[in-house]
């Protein structure tokens, strides 16, 4: 499984992210500046430059729920309050669209271009804003040194790794059922029409070849499929045209972020490594949503934001979203926020800190956490 | 010419792992063995040929945490991990249950799929992602689409043949009466004289990735199956200049194909996987 995968899966389901709130906001009639304010302040979360940096670093993906706590946190990096249900349900939009995006690129690459969609689309946000427009151009620098000239082979590692995390997640969203991509059991549909990825042939042929190389037959058969063939390939640049239109912003005021995301929620065996993560990707995870909380501020005119349409439905969906119980015997929790106050778990936090990324460099990353708090 | 089948449900959905399904047909013992990977598990589940047993066994996979190769071999009795070092020696030990048969493996070419990052062999500079392995040859291929032709002489490899790739991974490998199949990532199947690595023949197969491809022994069909949710047969004609020609397509509606294997030495019936999906289809004649 491809260590880069990391930071990809936040970009994506961070740019998803802002997408829904930004409609919600809206739909909402949250005044303007309150509005910006909150997504100034996610986006600027989001690409701390420290907490980019630590992403960028080759590493495992974390379990489905140590990553569901940076959200957590990042949601609630501005004046904005979700109650649970309403993050719960963010999270499912967020993490569907974006295993939508993967499930449906034409080639393994079309990930990173999905990632810039993300990327184009966060910049026009946080329009004006220099301090963070700086950070998002720093995201990309990063973007493009690790991803602009990996080969088709690592791209398809970090799409099987991605498809991976996602495996047996099958939440409904009505804005795909409506438009017909997604079936009543929550499968995305695989049109046999359309492009097929730049460059390669349109199936229905067999070349024959003699001993010394030369064409000698060209026969067809039928592709049962009625492909195109694209005749751009998406570019990488600063400013390009990425071509695919996957990762774009797919709400508007005409489609909404629908309300129901139908659900069935049921334990499977994938569960497991939610059970039982990785103690030393749990900690150190701890340690980059606690540099994301510290940031956080709990006073302020703050407000509360609503992803379902009233907040009657959104008392009911607290009742059917209530987390299925598993068993977290073999899981430690670590209060990170608690840590002045403990010296014990400080230590063991240092300890595990030190056996993760070996020498150097922590000891700052636990510095900034205690001066941003 | 095949016609769908009452699919074969697992205990949980199959990752997206090219060449995810192994068979091993024990007809002695009129049993068919079918093993599927869900992350760090592997389904098995063995059915006796009269449809009238099913037993479900899932067991533990070694992982690939560390980023490290280890080539993955699922057998009757568990499960054994291969390991590939620098040097191109294949060796192999079992790390699978106590009770893992070891005499089942007569040669490596059985369901092997192997990944890794910045890992290095003589002959390739990436990643490998296949082995095949007939007699006493051996071929395996990588992310770049580099396909390298062994012989085995006692314990030792050498170097016979390279296929020079065009950047396009090759994921799948089979070898047949002196005839190499191989799928490549951009959706083309090449087929090669063995002997010689010259292409006999090129099919722009599929519309994406294909992720596996089998040839069933008796016949010489192949079948390849693709993330665009087609499986198609071909058939095979071996000669100087091995051909190949189109049998049979259909389509498992959105379904990303990761699987293929035939159930039959004569290609009388093959079955399939795909991707997040918990069912195993079957098409038989």
């Amino acid at each position: 499984m491809s260590q880069k995968t990391l930071p990809l899966l936040f970009i994506n389901l961070g740019g998803e992210m802002v997408y829904i709130l930004d409609q919600r906001l809206r739909a909402q009639n949250i005044p303007e500046e309150k509005a910006k304010k909150v997504l100034h302040d996610i986006v600027s979360t989001m690409f701390h430059k420290r907490f980019v940096e630590e992403l960028f670093k080759p590493q495992p993906l974390y379990s489905k729920k140590a990553l569901r706590t940076v959200f957590d946190r990042l949601a609630h990096a501005s004046i904005m309050r979700l109650n649970a249900a309403s993050m719960d349900k963010l999270y499912d939009l967020m993490t569907m669209a974006f295993k939508y995006q993967v499930s449906l690129s034409l080639t393994p690459r079309d990930i990173l271009l999905i990632t810039l969609n993300h990327m184009d689309a966060i910049r026009k946000f946080v329009d004006g804003q220099d301090a963070i427009l700086q950070q998002v151009e720093y995201v990309y620098k990063l973007l493009l040194e690790t991803f602009g000239s990996m080969t088709s082979g690592g791209f398809h590692l970090i799409r099987q790794t991605l498809l991976n995390f996602f495996q047996d997640m099958h939440i409904r969203v009505s804005i795909f059922l409506k438009d017909k991509v997604q079936t009543s059991n929550g499968r995305f549909v695989l049109s046999a029409t359309g492009p097929v990825p730049f460059g390669t042939q349109i199936p229905g042929t067999i070349r024959t070849y003699d001993s010394s190389g030369k064409e000698t037959k060209s026969a067809g058969f039928p592709s049962g499929g009625n492909y195109h063939q694209q005749m751009k390939s998406g570019s990488i640049d600063l400013k390009g045209d990425r071509v695919t239109k996957l990762g774009t912003n797919m709400y508007s005021i005409a489609r909404p972020v629908e309300t129901q995301a139908l659900k069935s929620r049921t334990t499977t065996i994938s569960d497991i490594e939610n059970q039982a993560p990785d103690p030393l990707a749990k900690a150190q995870l701890d340690l980059l949503s606690q540099l994301i909380g510290g940031s956080t501020t709990t006073e302020k005119s703050g407000f509360r934001l609503n992803l379902f349409s009233s907040d009657k439905e959104e008392e009911q969906a607290a009742v059917l979203y209530k987390p299925v119980e598993v068993p977290e015997s073999q899981v430690v929790r670590i209060d990170a926020s608690k840590k002045g106050k403990n010296e014990e778990l400080s230590r063991i936090m240092g300890e595990l800190t030190v056996e993760e990324s070996g020498a150097g460099g922590d000891d700052d990353l636990l510095d900034l956490m205690d001066s941003a708090n | 010419m095949y016609r769908k089948e009452k699919p074969l449900p697992m205990k949980s959905s199959a990752s997206m792992i090219c060449n995810n399904l192994t068979i091993l047909n024990n007809a002695e013992k009129g049993f068919l063995n079918y093993a599927v990977i869900h992350k760090y598990l592997i389904n098995m589940i063995c059915t006796s040929t009269d449809g009238s047993q099913v037993t479900h066994r899932q067991t533990k996979w070694v992982t690939l945490r560390n980023g490290r190769a280890l080539l993955v071999l699922t057998s009757l009795k568990g499960i054994q991990v291969f390991e590939y070092d620098g040097s191109a020696m294949v060796y192999w030990h079992a790390l699978g249950d106590s009770n893992a048969d070891v005499s089942d493996q007569t040669n490596f070419g059985r369901g092997i799929a192997a990944v890794g990052e910045n890992y290095l062999c003589i002959g390739h500079n990436v990643a490998v992602c296949d082995l095949v392995g007939d007699g006493d040859s051996l071929v395996s291929s990588d992310e770049d689409g580099n396909i390298v032709i062994w012989k085995c002489q006692g314990s030792s490899l050498s170097q016979s043949g390279k296929i020079d790739g065009k950047g396009e991974s090759c994921c799948s490998l089979a070898i047949w009466k002196g005839i190499l199949v191989a799928a490549f990532g951009n959706g083309q199947i090449g087929v090669y004289d063995l002997a010689t690595g010259r292409l006999g023949a090129m099919v722009d197969a599929h519309a994406r990735w294909i992720n596996a491809i089998d040839i069933a022994k008796d016949s010489g069909l192949c079948v390849s199956a693709s993330q665009d949710s087609y499986v198609r047969v071909w058939q095979l004609i071996p000669g100087s200049s091995p051909s190949i020609e189109f049998k049979f397509g259909d389509t498992v509606p959105d379904q990303q194909l990761v699987g293929a294997k035939f159930i039959h030495e004569g290609g009388r019936g093959f079955c399939i996987t795909g991707y997040d999906c918990s069912d195993i289809s079957f098409f038989v004649q």
